[in-house]
């Protein structure tokens, strides 16, 4: 027996809220407003029940307007948040369009942190574009496809836990498409 | 004996085999606990970033 079933890109689920569903949430509450994003890694194995924790979300966003993120900065700090680093030219500039991740965490909880990278490679882009879409309670969250995860973490990846994640993923998946894994393990291949 | 993958296999099983409310019950307590701990800790972000590099 599997648990989760995806219908027109789209699954609804009850589960008990954790407090790293409720940071994933609050984040996504602001970046929404601002660019597309998709949930990538760790996280998407364990929103699905894999017993672990982490101490990052990780995140693919669309390249935005530096106007339009100097706005979502400032409503993070006006939230409570904090950033990498404190400047947020070189936030922009240095950090996002440079390649290199930058990290959002609550003020005085580092240890927790959505990791945001901006989608360049075609793989990136794409997992952006087909996310599905998770409907908890009244809140929504975009996780990418299972299959490029499953296929990223057991060909990519590979680390012991990540193989874990992979595994975790097809047991239960409802019609995980085989042929989907080898498709984004190609693409992500070509990558490397 | 048994490996970390029998542990997660049997885990996913068992997410499988039950209710979203009581896997995730389960789930909620090991992870709640886990950044409850990690909040004692009160790191700087200057010691996180020093912990990530050294990762």
């Amino acid at each position: 027996m599997v648990k989760f079933k995806i219908i027109n890109n789209e699954i609804i689920i009850n589960k008990t809220i954790t407090k790293l569903d409720q940071f994933a949430l609050d984040v996504i509450d602001i970046i929404k407003k601002y660019t597309n994003y998709v949930i990538i890694s760790g996280y998407v194995s364990i929103f699905f029940g894999r017993a672990r924790a982490t101490e990052d979300v990780d995140m693919f966003i669309s390249e935005f307007p530096y106007e339009q993120f100097i706005k979502m900065h400032d409503e993070f700090i006006e939230n409570g948040f904090e950033f990498t680093i404190d400047n947020p030219k070189d936030l922009y500039f240095e950090y996002l369009l440079n390649k290199t991740p930058i990290n959002i965490w609550r003020k005085g909880f580092p240890l927790l942190r959505m990791e945001i990278k901006l989608a360049k490679k075609q793989s990136q882009k794409q997992v952006l574009l087909s996310p599905i879409h998770i409907k908890l309670d009244e809140k929504e969250i975009l996780f990418a496809d299972i299959e490029s995860q499953i296929a990223y973490k057991r060909y990519i990846a590979k680390s012991e836990k990540d193989l874990e994640d992979a595994r975790h993923l097809e047991i239960v998946f409802e019609d995980i498409d085989k042929e989907k894994i080898k498709y984004f393990k190609r693409i992500f291949e070509k990558e490397l | 004996m048994k490996t970390r993958m029998d542990f997660v296999e049997k885990w996913a099983a068992f997410v499988s085999t039950h209710s979203n409310e009581e896997w995730s019950r389960l789930q909620t307590e090991l992870i709640d606990s886990q950044i409850e701990n990690a909040q004692q800790v009160c790191l700087t972000k200057e010691q996180v970033s020093y912990i990530k590099q050294k990762q």
